[in-house]
């Protein structure tokens, strides 16, 4: 018979949990590419384990639970659970009248795709009576565009038609490092004018708010 | 109303999660024994307004004969299921509504899968009986008696008809949509009722008195109806609920008639939604008696006599608005709201 020492199952314990960090960095990045690419790796991570944490203590314990909620967080803001403008979301998870905590996260996340078909009906009604603009929308480009070699200007085009997001009227907020490398990318190619110019298409989709805080718009 | 289910990021995202374990802890380094699963069976639950529409976060009650019971909260569009259930009968009580405000539409059988689980029912013993009072509720500007109904889980007439609110009754000429702020309702006591249910059924629900409805008409000058004129209209609630909106057209009585949920407090209609809106915003509920000068000021500013700011105060402004009301109407011109006055106010105001 195998034997595991305490040590042992907890290196395990930890290489599992781990796999698991590894997986959800990846299915973030594939669909919530808004939020999770504008994070770096750290960033992304950081939210995960947080977010790990944050669902054990609603008892979300199981694989399929903790992804579930970090959609949820993903969507609505990573520290949804706290914020005061999303109160009916705690109210959901802290709601006894369900008696398993896998209920109230099938109740919450019912609730939010209720409430984005609604959103999303009112849009469309809105757009369809003239009231408000077609949905602004962010065209697909290779990702190298936006993370790295460089190439000339012109040579920067859209390359498909496809939609990849649309812009969340809240906006999203950006890693302070992101706008960091869009400042000093841009500051860079001010410097050096005869350079082959850095092409980041992303610096012209960062807007500064205020202070510390920067969205899309 | 139903609507296209969303096909979000969150959607996807959420069809994806589904190949995780829901079973396997994050971080665990055993798998759980997979358990001979025995078939168990379910009672689903559907709650829907007179509309026929579902309605979300209505509290249920199952119990068994002894005295152990379940929980459960209906999902957005309605429903809930009662899982892992034993074969046989049981009872359900919708804990947070009177007896009156609900009643069995229907009970059928699930089909197929539909009544079979393999989950466990969590019983727990029943709480203590906890029976409301009877209490008070003193009205807020912009609160009816339909919309504390909702509150209070009553019918709404199950409130009105109460003995105790007699008085009030008649001193609201029996309205119980327009009464004035401070005016106490007294709220009975709640009663329960049970309804007997077998496992692998179905039960659908009616909730009493939901939803209410809106009715706004529109006039030309000249008060002739404005027949299809095409509208939008969005309503805000007090429990900051998302209210899809409504398009159409108005009635052939020139009539915006809609329902919506007793918890609306404010509603706006852009009547010709295109390049030259026209839009109209209402404080639902806000209009007073007409036997209060706020309430004459409400009614004329509705209709086109412009008071000024609703403030109960008899000043010039609204004077000159009774003396225009009268001119109109052709009616003695007192500048009073005297009897006649009132009386064609309130037919063309309607309430």
């Amino acid at each position: 018979m195998l034997r595991l020492s305490p040590a042992q199952m907890q290196t395990l314990a930890h290489q599992a949990r781990e796999h698991f960090i590894a997986d959800m960095v990846i299915h973030l990045r594939t669909y919530f590419p808004a939020v999770a690419w504008l994070l770096t790796a750290d960033e992304l991570r950081s939210h995960i384990i947080t977010c790990i944490d944050r669902a054990a203590h609603y008892q979300l314990t199981s694989q399929q639970q903790v992804c579930r909620y970090l959609n949820v967080a993903a969507h609505y803001g990573w520290n949804f659970d706290s914020d005061p403008d999303l109160a009916w979301m705690q109210k959901i998870l802290t709601d006894t009248t369900l008696m398993q905590p896998g209920e109230r996260l099938d109740h919450l996340v019912q609730t939010c795709l209720h409430r984005q078909s609604i959103e999303e009906h009112n849009l469309a009604l809105r757009q369809q009576l003239g009231l408000i603009p077609v949905t602004t929308t962010v065209k697909s480009e290779p990702a190298e565009d936006y993370l790295g070699p460089k190439r000339p200007a012109q040579q920067v085009q859209p390359t498909t038609e496809e939609i990849l997001f649309r812009i969340n009227p809240v906006g999203y907020h950006l890693s302070k490092s992101l706008w960091h490398s869009a400042e000093s990318v841009a500051n860079a190619n001010k410097n050096a004018p005869n350079e082959i110019p850095w092409v980041n298409n992303s610096y012209s989709l960062l807007r500064k708010k205020d202070g510390e805080h920067y969205v899309i718009r | 109303m139903s609507f296209a289910k969303t096909q979000s990021l969150l959607a996807t995202a959420e069809k994806v999660a589904q190949k995780y374990s829901d079973s396997q802890p994050v971080g665990a380094t055993t798998m759980p024994c997979p358990n001979k699963k025995e078939e168990k069976e379910v009672i689903k639950v559907k709650v829907v307004g007179e509309d026929g529409v579902g309605l979300g976060g209505i509290a249920l009650l199952l119990s068994r004969g002894d005295k152990q019971v379940l929980t459960g909260k209906t999902a957005p569009d309605g429903v809930y299921a009662f899982k892992g259930l034993e074969p046989g009968s049981y009872q359900l009580s919708l804990p947070e509504l009177d007896m009156d405000a609900w009643e069995v539409l229907e009970t059928k059988a699930l089909v197929g899968d539909e009544g079979k689980s393999s989950s466990v029912a969590s019983w727990q013993s029943a709480p203590e009986s906890n029976v409301e009072e009877e209490k008070i509720h003193v009205i807020k500007q912009g609160e009816c008696v339909g919309k504390i109904a909702e509150v209070y889980g009553f019918f709404p007439r199950t409130i009105w008809e109460y003995g105790k609110n007699a008085e009030l009754k008649k001193l609201r000429h029996d309205n119980m949509y327009i009464l004035l702020e401070k005016d106490q309702v007294v709220i009975p006591t709640k009663r329960q009722k049970m309804q007997a249910i077998a496992s692998g059924d179905q039960l659908i629900v009616q909730r009493q008195g939901v939803p209410e409805h809106l009715r706004i008409r529109f006039l030309h000058y000249d008060e002739m109806p404005r027949v299809g004129v095409p509208y939008l209209l969005s309503l805000k609630t007090a429990k900051g609920v998302l209210v899809a909106d409504i398009s159409s057209e108005t009635d052939d009585k020139g009539f915006v008639d809609q329902p919506i949920p007793p918890s609306a407090v404010f509603a706006t209609i852009i009547l010709d939604p295109g390049p030259w809106p026209e839009v109209h915003e209402f404080n639902i509920g806000y209009t007073n008696p007409i036997d209060k000068v706020s309430g004459w000021q409400a009614r004329l500013n509705n209709l086109g006599y412009d008071c000024g700011k609703e403030d109960g105060v008899l000043g010039p402004k609204t004077r000159e608005a009774i003396h225009a009301f009268q001119r109109v109407k052709k009616l003695k011109e007192t500048g009073e709201m005297d009897e006649a006055t009132k009386r064609a106010l309130l037919v063309l105001a309607m309430s």
